[in-house]
């Protein structure tokens, strides 16, 4: 056991302590959960197979099916999370974090959710009551929205056939728009009012003003987040998210090689986008108390604070299915990129969850690391860097089109070695331009130029 | 048209009409801008029921995630009291009858003297929808995409001079 | 026409998301009335004029909140939804350009250089599109409009 694990030796027992020690409680969680679930599934398997064959060849019903698996891995990581970053952080400011609950602080999320449901309820007097009430739950809602677009694990063709004989191929996502990145655009742009709304109903100035920053804030981020998006959809051609992965499963080029100065675009956008640290101006303790929620309360504030992890996980996933190649293992050749048996989907979910927690894990470092910007910085980032970079970016996918550098899922690594390698240099020209402009303007400080010296 | 859909469509089409009411008499401005969501949100499913997918995702962007803010952000800027209420002065709503009268008229005019374009049969490829709208806009109506660019502009620019940062 | 659309391909699209707008909704609801009564059955409840005072770092609070605020917020909704259009026009552009390149498509290029509308005039009308708004982002910088000082 790591370290920062560890419980103190004059650990009292708390009464969920008390419950999970219990050896028959331990015993049936184990029966319930793993040894009765597999056996049950394997006898349903047995007794009606022609049943679960025809549930597991529709569309539909596979489609369902993905649809509760990710809501509830999405939920529960959303708890995982919270307990994550407490540790992380705590490790990180050398604290222990929370070890009481559990092992080791393991059940801690459970304790926060009973302690949510059973705090008051405080509606401060001249809030706008129905708009106050609503944002919350507009906020978690919409981020649970995102997720269905991702395609997890491709496509996966059964070992039985239909009645007239043809493979039966399935996809494990949960919905194909061929709006694909728009879609995401969209439950971003909508994801502005929860936070507006939540400002201006609470009738607190830190609250309103936090509203009022995390919209500018919001509205500005998603800017560079379409023009990085638009190079990814100059350069493969498409709008659909299953067919991006593909074509980075087969070519062998993740996008995240290929357009690195666009993935950043994006990732910034991202945490910009999900109000994280170092963007987490709407919230920042120190001038605005809590921000747009700083009159919530029990379990309205729970749902911001699981909407924002809920945003968090999938804006990772986004992330991972857009430049890190999705469910191929790994760049170069995928040996998986043409398997569709379900135990290569099951791998590749694997494979696909493993980045998406490499992701979050990445933005908790962040959030830990990094001081806040001042909102004149956040601003000037948004609209004199990284959009200037994005459109340059752009003009750039523009040139390589025109030029026929572009990615051939026919053709493996080798085949598309000229597009990765002309995209990658130009990508580099242009971090190496950016940084040296960087480079001739003065750093940035917080002292203002207009104002006097500091006096010793 | 299907059972399924006819419903979806009556659905969608009530959720319009009964948050336009709303809106309509609504004393609340930031209420009824919260009932204009609910109607541009509807808007967006009815094009999506009729297969315009791409203007559906710019309804949703541009209208709700845009048009809709500035509202919002407008009538905060200017509000004052602490309740945002309006009340209708008469004369305002005899103006407001006589605009919208003419409006409908004009749109009836418009909707039947116009020729309805039968919707062709089943959509086989749904991604046919976007590149349409793109093969369209980039070849017959290049023109005007073009002219979208300098009004586009002329927006900019007029943004600009609006809302220029006081001189120190 | 989109229903029947599913019904013959074999993937679920937009009734699917509709199925989960629906899910999702009902959720954040049920939450919050579940906990509402909840936190009424169980928990104190004591209210006063007070303790309904907004939390403004235990001063009294002055004036109401929602009070005017500074127009440049104003200000960047505009710009955002000027460059959203733009980068709105440009998806189709987008996923039509890559397919001239693209030798599944090569019969779809044909037709439509049949027509006159070669790449050229494509890449043409996009890059006279990105230009002139490129320009307006030119004279925004120069104006001092992103500066927040």
């Amino acid at each position: 056991m790591p370290s920062f694990l560890h419980s103190p030796t004059d650990k009292t027992p708390t009464p969920i302590d008390r419950i999970i020690r219990h050896r028959g409680i331990v015993l049936n969680g184990f029966i319930l959960l793993l040894l009765v679930p597999i056996p049950l599934a394997f006898a349903v398997w047995k007794l009606a197979p022609a049943t679960v064959q025809a549930v597991l060849s529709s569309q539909w019903a596979v489609s369902l099916i993905m649809l509760a698996v990710s809501l509830l891995i999405i939920v529960h990581m959303c708890a995982v999370c919270i307990l994550a970053e407490r540790k992380l952080s705590a490790y990180i400011q050398d604290r222990l974090g929370p070890n009481r609950v559990g092992w080791g602080g393991m059940l801690q999320p459970i304790a926060d959710g009973i302690k949510f449901v059973l705090k008051e309820e405080v509606i401060p007097a001249r809030a706008e009551k129905a708009i106050f009430v609503v944002a919350p739950c507009l906020a978690f809602a919409v981020s649970l929205l995102g997720f269905a677009i991702i395609p997890w694990a491709g496509e996966i063709t059964w070992p039985w056939t239909d009645a007239s004989g043809n493979p039966v191929t399935v996809t494990t996502q949960v919905a194909s728009l061929d709006i694909g990145l728009l879609y995401m655009l969209a439950i971003g742009s909508i994801s502005v009012y929860g936070v507006v709304l939540a400002g201006w109903a609470s009738n607190n100035k830190y609250a309103h003003f936090g509203g009022m920053r995390a919209t500018a804030q919001m509205l500005s981020y998603e800017v560079p987040l379409g023009l990085g998006l638009l190079v990814i959809i100059l350069s493969s051609g498409t709008l659909r998210l299953e067919e991006i992965v593909n074509q980075q499963a087969t070519t062998g080029v993740w996008n995240i090689m290929a357009h690195p100065v666009a993935a950043c675009l994006v990732l910034v956008a991202a945490f910009a986008e999900t109000n994280r640290s170092p963007f987490d101006l709407a919230e920042c303790e120190q001038e605005l108390i809590a921000g747009f929620h700083t009159e919530y309360s029990a379990m309205k504030f729970a749902l911001f604070f699981l909407g924002e992890y809920a945003h968090m996980v999938t804006a990772s996933a986004f992330l991972t299915a857009i430049f890190l190649g999705g469910w191929s293992l790994w760049p170069g050749y995928d040996p998986l990129a043409e398997v569709h048996t379900w135990w290569a989907a099951l791998i590749k979910f694997n494979v696909f969850w493993g980045k998406v927690l490499a992701v979050i894990a990445f933005y908790m470092l962040v959030r830990w690391t990094l001081p806040r910007f001042r909102f004149d910085q956040l601003m000037s980032m948004a609209w004199k860097g990284l959009v200037p970079i994005g459109m340059v970016m752009v003009i750039i996918a523009l040139a390589m089109n025109t030029v026929g550098l572009r990615p051939d899922p026919a053709k493996g690594f080798a085949g598309n070695f000229a597009y990765f390698g002309a995209s990658l240099a130009m990508n580099v020209v242009v971090i190496v331009v950016t940084m040296a402009i960087g480079a001739r303007r003065p750093p940035v400080t917080g002292r203002q130029p207009n104002l006097p010296p500091v006096q010793a | 048209m299907s059972v399924i859909e006819a419903i979806v469509f009556y659905i969608f089409a009530g959720l319009l009409v009964f948050s336009s009411v709303f809106i309509l008499f609504g004393r609340n401005i930031i209420r009824s801008a919260m009932w204009l969501m609910a109607a541009l949100g509807a808007v967006a499913a009815l094009l999506l029921l009729l297969g315009a997918n791409y203007l559906a995702a710019v309804q949703l962007v541009l209208y709700i995630g845009g048009v809709l803010v500035l509202i919002v952000f407008g009538v905060m800027l200017t509000a004052k009291s602490p309740y945002i209420r309006y009340d209708v002065k008469l004369h305002e709503q005899i103006a407001g009858f006589v605009v919208g009268g003419l409006l409908l008229a004009g749109l009836l005019v418009a909707l039947l003297n116009s020729p309805w374009p039968k919707p062709p049969g089943v959509v086989s490829d749904q991604a046919a929808s976007v590149r349409d709208f793109g093969e369209r806009l980039l070849t017959s109506y290049w023109l005007p995409f073009e002219l979208v660019s300098l009004l586009l502009l002329a927006v900019m620019v007029g943004a600009a001079v609006l809302a220029r940062p006081e001189k120190r | 026409m989109l229903l029947e659309a599913e019904k013959a391909g074999a993937m679920p699209s937009y009734s699917i998301i509709a199925f989960l707008v629906l899910l999702v909704v009902g959720l954040a609801a049920l939450i919050l009335v579940a906990s509402h009564t909840i936190t009424r059955l169980l928990g104190l409840r004591r209210t006063g004029p007070i303790k309904d005072m907004p939390y403004e770092s235990g001063v009294d609070p002055i004036g109401d909140a929602r009070s005017r605020f500074n127009v440049r917020f104003y200000l960047v909704a505009v710009l955002f939804l000027l460059f959203d259009v733009e980068i709105l026009f440009l998806y189709p552009f987008s996923i039509l350009y890559p397919r001239f390149q693209n030798e599944a498509h090569a019969a779809w290029a044909e037709s439509l250089k049949s027509y006159g509308y070669t790449p050229g005039f494509f890449l043409a009308t996009a890059l006279i599109f990105f230009v002139i708004l490129a320009v307006g982002f030119l004279y925004e910088w120069r104006k001092g409009i992103f500066r927040w000082d």
